[in-house]
């Protein structure tokens, strides 16, 4: 007796122990996804590290106009104006010196490949190149506390048993001889060939493009050399501009004057180059101090000598298309009013370096419009700052000593602006919502707008709920209150069966069946939607023609055979009324109307706007006609009655339409196009895409339904079973019960069960993945792609390298699709509590 | 082999009913009413005629079929999907089974009253006016009308006619019973069928539904089923005793309980068994 007392107690206790591990075990496992997710994220937002200056005394008094360092930051070469001196940027000793002999005039620096290109006095066009190396000399262990020395004019690191050399080469090459004096100059290469753009002391603007072929078959180089000249000594005036920049597609050449007046070259068509623009950059009387492309060619970074640093690109005048205008986008003000002496652009993403006459350093991330790092610096005369490749260094050259500052910010184009809210990505006109994560070029501006993904998101899954909704609740209420019992299980297990096909299984269906045949289909499709319970509700009044006997003694499968007649039927209806609309509304051709911006959109208005018809025709009826039809019922037989309501549905249809009509016409009259140019969601229907969110809805909605209508069932069920027979002994009919008594009691349960269809939607990947086109774009249009956060987690993590900005976003892209689900989740499980609560009265 | 025999003995049983009745005019009819759940049969041919604005109890142990007889009256067991109904019940001489009738047209006609008192859950208001809504009144002065006039019948309008907006749930049992009685009689229908109507309720609310009952005879024909005999004894004018499916005996409600003729029922009505 008393060892089974014990063994009971025993396994009361040991059940009470698990369940309370399990039970915590679960909320930590949430808890434990949030945190993580939130611990990934979180570096994103943090503004990065800077350590203390550290300050290298140099040899020789430098002397430079600018300077470049290599990736490690280990070497660096001087350039200053005669020649060129490498040196150890950790002990300021000169490792070599290359001079040129000449008067040098016009310098230009390319950071793409490290390059001068350079005019001097005689007429030579030059190119030189520091060839950065690092060369491995013993490979072993290391202990990550390297010691450098110099030998032989290289840097050698020696880290345990590892030893590396650091060197440069500089090479230089003459390109072309000219018998004129050439003042500025600028050059852009690719692979074989190099366009060259440079202003002689006469003022003509030569614009030079060297080509180099290779013959396939005797090896030998050929080069050729086409030239245009534009004379512009009559434009420019008396003084000699200061800069000259090619841009990056070669199609403008931008010549700046100190006084800020600026001269656009359009070299569209390389024989015939003209100007484009002449007028002055600043109208307050600022002075350009320091000018240099940002990384990539496209963005001018204009140092003036009020401290301030502006951004420029061409943007494309709202007055008139076509017209490209240099714009100030951006301006960053130091607080130092001194003039900006130097300005170094980043070789590593969109920041740059400023340098004002005073000493302040100050570091910015142009697209996130962050300061990402500033100060003064005492006892240093700096001429320039500079930063290495790896962005972890930041120099500032003085004459004699060099200030440098080891920073650490690995997430600056980050800021919850730029990723919630519109930025104005480089050479855009406006500030948009874009993702873009990821290009073939170096010199790419990431776009980590996470915005169209949310809204992508947002657009399928309401699609689908619109699809999903109505077939679930409907299909619920026939098996909880309609069908037979002896069926209702077997109904309910089927559609819980659809529940577990893959969506994998479904994406593909959707991708490679439903796209392709919906596409030459689409408008019959549409209609069929809107015929089908056209049809139903029709072959309901009709059957009422038949006598009652019969109509009663059909009993439920009276249900069954006006699904099964009226089904078919309103397909047919669809597929004839599309054709007939089609030449009606849409100028014989739905898809060419979708983007054929000067076809009347009263037709798709009328489309989109049939269920607002409906709505206000029968809110019209049930207030003010419902009386006087009633009164026309009275006295009349069973048949009459049935044929007069047939009538009444007639015209009531007849009317729903008319009213769409109207409110598509006067919208067509206020000049609001449901086809472009609606706020934030752009357009309802636009131009047709194969795998769009239409079919996407449609496919995603089979993989919710089985959710929402298991829910909603057993939310029907819950109603009291003598809340059913009251209201049916009271003389309601079952479906008078239905919308009644079992609705508003089910209610809060439907509504939670919606929520979670919701949610669910919300989290779906695969079928969004395979069949919405992955286009992150923010538009509204019912037939084109969209790219929700999941699917977009999905095709990119896999290529995002891990702790880089794009992975950290990606994880903030899960967070908030988390944060999502979750509210919704929550909201549901609430509304779901009350529910429970309230049943628990009935 | 003994449940045949157990059978044909059970089909000779005769049903001993009081010449009083024969006074009456009567508004029901159930003819041979057979009743079956699935192979189980609950009812065996019932003949029984239920006199027009009197009051009729139905008596008998608890599984005996009453409630399922009362049930037969509204074809409430018509939403029961294993039931079988054979025989015939006849409403002002028409056939209720006929497959002509519209069912809700019928069951306007015969309000019910359930065991447990069954308000929707919605305002008192809208309880009272619901037969009459769902029938298309849309009129507010009409279902005004209605619904002062039944709560009036129904004892309640004092009580409640101050919060006729608030939500039924919120009234206590007694009330919500006599709430549902008023929502019975609101669409004014021509029979009352009551399911045990005050099993639910405490003693007071029991006599309040009782006097209603006595008030109600005359406008109404009023069937009750009850297992409480001392009220089947105060409220009602006639009574049929039901034992094991069958009607035993069914008279005067005097000469039931002061002068049974069967055995069976003098038991029943002693307490010697039920």
């Amino acid at each position: 007796m008393r060892d089974k007392n014990f063994a009971r107690r025993a396994i009361d206790s040991l059940a009470k122990y698990l369940i309370t591990v399990g039970g915590i075990g679960t909320i930590v496992a949430v808890l434990l996804v949030f945190l993580f997710l939130t611990y990934t994220v979180i570096p994103l937002f943090k503004s990065g590290e800077v350590s203390d200056r550290k300050s290298v005394v140099v040899s020789n008094e430098l002397s430079f106009k600018h300077a470049v360092v290599d990736e490690y930051g280990l070497l660096g070469v001087v350039f200053d104006g005669k020649s060129f001196s490498a040196i150890s940027m950790f002990n300021g000793e000169i490792l070599t010196k290359f001079n040129i002999d000449g008067e040098i005039i016009g310098y230009n620096f390319n950071s793409k490949d490290d390059s001068y290109t350079i005019s001097d006095s005689k007429g030579r066009l030059m190119v030189a190149k520091m060839n950065f190396g690092k060369n491995n000399i013993k490979s072993g262990d290391t202990t990550g506390n390297p010691n450098y020395s110099i030998r032989d004019g290289k840097i050698v690191e020696i880290d345990g048993d590892a030893e590396s050399e650091y060197s440069v080469d500089i090479k230089v090459e003459e390109i072309l001889q000219k018998d004129y004096k050439i003042v500025l100059v600028d050059s852009v290469s690719s692979e074989n060939s190099r366009f060259l753009a440079f202003l002689d002391e006469n003022k003509v603007l030569h614009i030079d493009l060297l080509s180099s072929k290779e013959n396939m078959l005797t090896g030998e180089i050929s080069q050729t050399i086409d030239e245009s000249l534009l004379d512009m000594s009559g434009i420019i005036g008396g003084s000699f501009p200061k800069y000259l920049k090619i841009n990056s597609s070669k199609t403008n050449i931008m010549l700046f004057f100190e006084d800020s007046r600026f001269i656009n070259v359009d070299t569209k068509n390389f024989d015939n180059p003209f100007v484009l623009e002449d007028k002055k950059l600043f109208n307050d009387g600022r002075k350009i101090t320091y000018l240099d492309f940002l990384i990539g060619r496209n963005t001018i970074l204009v140092g003036d000598d009020k401290g301030n640093l502006t951004t420029w690109w061409s943007v494309e005048s709202s007055l008139s298309k076509n017209n490209f205008q240099l714009t100030n986008i951006h301006t960053f003000s130091s607080g130092d009013e001194t003039p900006v002496r130097f300005i170094y652009p980043s070789k590593r993403d969109k920041s740059f370096l400023v340098l004002n006459e005073s000493n302040t350093i100050s570091l910015y991330h142009m697209t996130s419009g962050k300061k990402l790092f500033q100060t003064k610096l005492e006892g240093i005369n700096s001429q320039i700052g500079l930063m290495n490749q790896k962005n972890n260094k930041i120099f500032v050259i003085g004459k004699k000593n060099i200030a440098i500052f080891d920073i650490n910010i690995p997430h600056p184009e980050v800021t919850f602006k730029s990723i919630f809210g519109k930025v104005q990505y480089e050479l855009t006109n406006k500030p948009e919502h874009v993702w873009q994560s990821s290009s073939g070029s170096d010199d790419f501006e990431p776009k980590f707008g996470l915005m169209p993904l949310i809204f992508g998101t947002i657009k399928g899954t309401i699609i689908a709920m619109i699809f999903a909704v109505p077939i679930a609740i409907m299909g619920a209420i026939y098996t909880s209150e309609f069908a037979h019992k002896r069926y209702r299980n077997s109904i309910k297990s089927t559609i819980e069966v659809m529940a577990s096909l893959p969506s994998v299984v479904l994406g593909f269906i959707a991708a490679l069946i439903v796209s392709p045949f919906v596409e030459n289909i689409v408008l019959g499709l549409i209609f069929c939607i809107i015929m089908i319970p056209f049809s139903l509700i029709f072959m309901g009044h009709l059957s009422q023609l038949l006598p009652k006997n019969t109509l009663n003694a059909m009993d439920r499968y009276r249900l069954l055979g006006i699904a099964i007649i009226g089904i078919p039927f309103g397909i047919f209806l669809g597929m004839k009324t599309s054709v007939i609309a089609e030449k009606l509304f849409f100028y014989g051709d739905f898809k060419l109307w979708l983007h054929t911006h000067s076809y009347s959109p009263i037709g798709g208005w009328a489309l989109i706007l049939l269920p607002a018809g409906i709505f206000v025709t029968m809110f019209i009826y049930r207030k003010f006609l419902y009386d006087f039809y009633i009164s026309i019922l009275d006295g009349k037989s069973y048949t009459i009655c049935g044929l007069i309501e047939i009538i009444k549905f007639f015209i009531l249809t007849i009317a729903s339409v008319f009213v769409s009509f109207l409110f598509a016409a006067i919208l067509t009259k206020i000049g609001i196009d449901l086809r472009f140019g609606l706020p934030v969601i752009e357009s309802i229907m636009s131009t047709y895409v194969q795998r769009n969110a239409l079919i996407v809805g449609f496919i995603m909605g089979f993989a919710v339904i089985p959710i929402i209508y298991t829910v909603s069932e057993d939310a029907l069920n819950a109603v009291p079973e003598h809340l059913r027979s009251a209201s049916l002994a009271t003389g309601a009919t079952q479906w008078q019960t239905v919308v009644n008594i079992i609705l508003p009691v089910a209610m809060s349960g439907i509504f939670s069960a919606v929520m979670i269809g919701f949610g669910r939607a919300i989290g779906e990947t695969m079928i969004v993945l395979m069949a919405a086109g992955n286009t992150p774009i923010m538009d509204m249009n019912i037939f084109s792609g969209f790219r929700t956060l999941s699917a977009n987690i999905a095709v990119e993590l896999p290529e995002a390298v891990i702790g880089s900005t794009h992975y950290r976003i990606l994880y903030l892209a899960a967070l908030v699709l988390f944060v999502m689900t979750f509210i919704i989740n929550t909201i549901a499980e609430l509304v779901r509590i009350r529910y429970r609560k309230r049943s628990s009265q009935l | 082999m003994e449940e045949t025999l157990k059978n044909s003995f059970d089909t000779e049983r005769k049903t001993v009913y009081d010449p009083l009745l024969n006074n009456e005019s009567m508004i029901i009819s159930l003819k041979e009413l057979r009743l079956f759940y699935g192979n189980k049969q609950a009812l065996f041919n019932v003949n029984m005629d239920i006199p027009k604005g009197k009051v009729t109890a139905l008596i008998g142990p608890s599984g005996c079929g009453k409630s399922t007889l009362l049930r037969c009256i509204n074809r409430l067991n018509d939403l029961l999907d294993f039931v079988r109904i054979e025989g015939d019940i006849t409403l002002n001489g028409e056939s209720i089974y006929d497959k002509s009738v519209d069912l809700s047209e019928l069951r306007k006609k015969l309000g019910m009253v359930a065991q447990k008192p069954n308000p929707f859950p919605m305002s008192i208001y809208e309880n009272v006016v619901y037969p009459l809504k769902i029938d298309g009144v849309k009129k507010k002065s009409i279902l005004d009308e209605a619904c002062e006039k039944s709560l009036k019948s129904a004892g309640l309008w004092e009580e409640v006619k101050d919060r006729l907006k608030d939500n039924a749930l919120g009234l206590s049992g007694g009330q919500q019973q006599r709430l549902c009685i008023a929502r019975a009689i609101a669409p004014e229908p021509e029979v009352i069928l009551m399911d045990e109507p005050c099993s639910a309720l405490d003693p007071l609310a029991t006599m309040k539904i009782e006097e209603l009952i006595l008030s109600l005879r005359g406008d109404y024909t009023v069937a009750i089923v009850t297992h409480n005999m001392q009220q089947a004894a105060r409220v009602s004018d006639y009574t049929a005793f039901m034992y094991m499916g069958y009607l035993v005996e069914y008279g005067n409600t005097i000469n039931i309980f002061k002068k049974p003729r069967l055995k069976d029922t003098e038991d029943y009505i002693t307490g010697r068994f039920g």
